[in-house]
């Protein structure tokens, strides 16, 4: 398999918080949208941690629901990421999720738990 | 709360241990026990009274901010910033306690340190429980410290440097959890240099002075090469091991001054006022100075795991307590007798409680996999010496003891059983065992001493030196031997090699392509193809999480070095460099294998029921099993049930099983660490299993997605090993247990009531005899019966202390989530 480049990555630890250019400030992720990702059932949160990173199970890399009019890949392999306050307004495939797990203590439910903070009361 | 009036013996006959016990040990035990804040989380999440400390990050952050226009090299700003926090933390005495230190500021906190990983740090942000109040304060600070350390932590530094699609599919987590970080896993501890009682910091100290001069002499000849260049580096790591050891001096004195002023002012009592002299008097003596009493070894040990741990997250605890504080027992109860056997209890039950309550910021995943604790404190106990004789001694049955008194579910411990252990130490473990602690776990000690030897070319001697580094894997606490850091992202999660035989290593989880693009699994046309798609997965998902460990390693002496463990060991005193470079290291890596049994279940029904009787296309499994087997109910069923299972002695399963570990063990000897050694695989589950439940799809085996995984190691499914304890056994023993693996771990429930009174004894040394006989390097025991786990699922409150061994590690019942609580339920129980 090829390498991933540099820009790909950058693009997507952008999305990870991860590179010292694109780490995002927490003012920004205390902004809670009308309608995050975090609470769409096609959202996927990144089975390997709980700091907001997911992808979508609809979406796929290249999509863009940030700007108007937003960008909607449905063909490719990879999905794609985003985070949990991701602002979805514009996303017309967004379905609210039903939460069955309510207090977030039960584990190994990724669709379903609450795990942070600013969406708890949603 | 239990039936006071009840005697001891009447709770014991009940089988209520925990009641019994807390009649059974002292006031102070008692009381100190009770003090302690459980620190493992709940499921996933921290149990309530449970509180971030914002005191450290806040100290390391204007430290930071302080040093940033310093001329100090990172490693130097690195130490002042440990030294900082040492000498300033609010430092606290537990009522009734004689050994002293804790890493928060408060019993109740749990410490962060935001220099790690911008994404640990998000997670403290996100976290819904666990901020102090006010919360608009608390969010403040973490906003500001979490703000900095954004693109300085060490993961922001090391990433870089990767490869980057290596990077994106280890945090996809599909296939392994963890991130490959010098400061962040298991960390060793070279045994041998520092807890022999021949040095302690202010000796070393002083070679450090010696070596920093002489350096400095050299580097100012007329003179220069490369070995002169070197020598900047290694006087910079020098200046700063030492910078730490004197901050863990000044901080042990700051114990003792405590300890002297509330003697002096605040203390009525004249028995607790001496108490509290001798803590001032053992803290004035160590670090600084050899221990010379049980009291002195205990405190000094406890500084060393502390000051480790305020350097890294270390999110095991290698030791060997009877080993090591073995000689201050024997000389302070048996030789002068300064202490009574009572009181010696009292200091090694605290000593439990004390390691007990040790807590650092984890993210999500690693509480959810580590469910009911804190890490891996698994305590090694029992071996052998250097020299091959028994090693187990008056601390050994101590432990043992304590353990049961004080039962708390980390530590726990693990003991070297080899043909010399005595009866009255094998009654000890028994005990524990019957008693429902579920630990200790057995290990056989002369399968290990070779399989450490044949894997990592470790010397007898100082393989018979081994402690557990994490769970399962042995690792000499010697010089050259230890392992510094073992990074916990090398731990694959092994139904994704079988899943992504059949999805061409497209991850329908995560939505990436992971795993290899080998041909659609409907175009294979025979096992044997089908069974190279699986070899391919599985190097590849084992390579795509070595590399990233190799690269940390690499990288870690320059970019995320470690000081204080430099300091305590000798490799790093004499060379000069960092104890994470591995020019100076054996190498002892091993690739942590979660959720294995389920691709040989998968390959044995795979092969019967598609490929040999034909009942099913490939192409309708691929269907089904993308679709979650949903309206494939019966065909489900035929692969749970018509489908060869391991653990029954069934030769047809148990080839696969041992073909899967040849590929993997040859594939072992091809990969290297930085050191030049092997990777080899090691089978287990820790609670992996159900934390992954819902990131592994549908299974050939007959699991759902969302189903929990087996419980770990080369443990049979859950009720799928139906032809008894032997059965289970035999099949175990066919695995040659030096040589196709680094360690393979086996969990086995037995009935409480068959294991009680001196025949339960003798059935279970049978057991353990034939055990022995057949090889096996590890065997686990529940004995808690399904009435009383029952029971703690309905009234949890009253079966609060109630443990079980989860795989790798003990917890309390009612710490565990609801699916691994049932999971556990569900394994066959034996009768022997």
């Amino acid at each position: 398999m090829a390498r991933i480049s540099r820009d790909e990555y950058a693009k997507a630890s952008g999305v990870f918080g991860l590179a010292p250019g694109g780490v995002q400030k927490q003012e920004d992720l205390e902004k809670v949208p009308e309608k995050p990702c975090g609470l769409c059932r096609h959202f996927m949160e990144s089975a390997w941690s709980s700091d907001g990173r997911g992808s979508c199970k609809i979406l796929k890399e290249g999509s863009d629901i940030t700007t108007d009019p937003p960008v909607f890949v449905l063909e490719g392999k990879d999905g794609y990421m985003l985070r949990i306050l991701t602002d979805a307004t514009r996303c017309t495939h967004y379905e609210r999720n039903e939460f069955i797990d309510k207090d977030g203590y039960e584990c190994s439910d990724p669709a379903f738990r609450r795990f942070i903070r600013q969406l708890r009361d949603k | 709360m239990a039936a006071t009036a009840e005697t001891v013996k009447e709770l014991e006959k009940k089988q209520e241990w925990w009641w019994a016990a807390e009649k059974k040990r002292s006031r102070r035990l008692d009381y100190l026990r009770k003090a302690m804040w459980k620190k493992g989380a709940i499921g996933g999440l921290y149990p309530a009274g449970l509180q971030i400390d914002l005191e450290r990050p806040v100290m390391q952050t204007e430290k930071a901010k302080e040093l940033e226009s310093s001329a100090d090299p990172y490693v130097i700003k690195f130490a002042k910033m440990l030294a900082h926090v040492l000498d300033n933390k609010t430092i606290f005495i537990t009522d009734r306690s004689q050994l002293v230190g804790y890493l928060g500021s408060a019993p109740n906190m749990i410490t962060w340190d935001p220099t790690l990983a911008a994404i640990l740090n998000h997670e403290v942000f996100n976290d819904p429980d666990s901020l102090p109040q006010p919360l608009d304060e608390s969010l403040k600070v973490i906003r500001d410290v979490t703000n900095y350390w954004g693109g300085k932590s060490d993961l922001d530094k090391i990433l870089p440097h990767m490869d980057l699609g290596d990077v994106m599919k280890v945090l996809s987590g599909a296939i392994g959890w963890g991130v490959p970080l010098g400061r962040g896993g298991y960390s060793g501890k070279d045994y041998e240099y520092i807890m022999t009682g021949v040095r302690a910091f202010e000796d070393i100290i002083e070679e450090l002075d010696r070596r920093i001069d002489e350096a400095d002499a050299r580097s100012h000849r007329f003179d220069a090469s490369r070995e002169i260049s070197d020598l900047i580096d290694k006087i910079n790591n020098w200046e700063a091991m030492k910078i730490t050891l004197e901050a863990g001096i000044r901080h042990a004195r700051r114990y003792a001054r405590l300890a002297r002023i509330i003697a002096e002012n605040f203390e009525s009592d004249a028995v607790r006022r001496e108490e509290l002299v001798r803590v001032a008097e053992t803290c004035e003596r160590v670090p600084a100075k050899p221990p010379r009493t049980l009291q002195e070894s205990l405190q000094y040990d406890l500084f060393i795991q502390l000051f480790s741990r305020n350097e890294a997250i270390e999110g095991a605890w290698p030791a060997r307590p009877d080993f090591y504080h073995g000689p201050y027992y024997e000389r302070d109860v048996n030789i002068r007798k300064t202490l009574t056997r009572e009181e010696a209890l009292d200091l090694v039950g605290e000593f439990l409680i004390r390691a007990a309550e040790v807590s650092q910021y984890k993210p999500k995943w690693a509480r959810e996999g580590l469910q009911g604790i804190e890490g891996t404190w698994v305590w090694t106990l029992g071996g052998v010496k250097k020299d091959g004789s028994d090693a187990c001694n008056g601390m050994t049955i101590a432990l043992l003891q304590a353990a049961r008194l004080v039962r708390v579910a980390n530590p726990t411990f693990a003991f070297r059983w080899h043909p010399k252990v005595s009866d009255e130490v094998m009654r000890e473990c028994f005990e524990c065992i019957r008693q429902g602690l579920g630990y200790p776990s057995m290990r056989n000690d002369p399968v290990l001493v070779a399989n450490a030897m044949h894997w990592h070319g470790h010397p007898i001697e100082e393989a018979r030196l081994w402690v557990h580094q994490a769970c399962m894997s042995p690792s000499p606490a010697t010089k050259h031997g230890f392992q510094p850091m073992r990074m916990a992202n090398a731990t694959a999660n092994c139904a994704k090699i079988i899943e992504y035989v059949f999805t061409s290593g497209y991850d329908h989880v995560v939505n990436l392509q992971i795993g290899a693009e080998t041909p659609p699994v409907e175009t294979l046309e025979t096992y044997e193809q089908f069974f190279d798609a699986w070899v391919t997965q599985m190097k590849t998902i084992f390579t795509i999480l070595v590399r990233p460990v190799n690269r940390a390693r690499i990288l870690a002496p320059k970019l995320t070095p470690r000081p204080f463990l430099s300091a305590v060991s000798e490799r790093s005193v004499e060379s000069g460099l960092d104890v994470l470079e591995p020019s100076i290291s054996r190498g002892n890596a091993w690739i942590t294998a979660f959720t294995w049994v389920e691709n040989i279940d998968s390959l044995a029904a795979v092969k019967k029921l598609v490929f040999e009787e034909k009942k099913y296309t490939m192409a309708e499994l691929k269907e089904a099993l993308l679709n979650n087997w949903e309206g494939r109910e019966e065909m489900r069923l035929d692969f749970v049930r018509n489908a060869p299972k391991w653990g029954n002695d069934d030769d047809y399963v148990d080839s696969i099983m041992l073909d899967c570990l040849k590929a993997a063990s040859e594939f072992s000897h091809e990969i290297k660490c930085p050191s030049g050694n092997n990777w080899p695989i090691l089978p287990e589950n820790v609670s992996g299993n159900i934390h992954y439940a819902n990131i592994v799809g549908a299974l050939p085996n007959g699991r759902r997605l969302g189903d929990a995984l087996y419980d770990g190691g080369i443990s049979p499914g859950p009720g799928l090993d139906k032809k008894g304890p032997t059965a289970v056994l035999k099949s175990c023993s066919k695995i040659d247990h030096v040589t196709n693996g680094r360690a393979f771990l086996l969990n086995q429930r037995l009935s409480p009531t068959q294991l009680s009174g001196e025949k339960g004894y003798q059935l279970w040394k049978t057991y353990m005899k034939t055990w022995a006989d057949l090889g096996i390097d590890h065997v686990q025991f529940n004995c808690v019966s399904d009435e009383t786990l029952r029971s703690a699922q309905r009234d949890p409150e009253k079966y609060q202390e109630v443990i079980v061994r989860v795989a790798g590690y003990s917890a309390h019942f009612v710490d565990i989530s609801r699916k691994t609580q049932d999971n556990i339920i569900q394994r066959t129980v034996q009768g022997l």
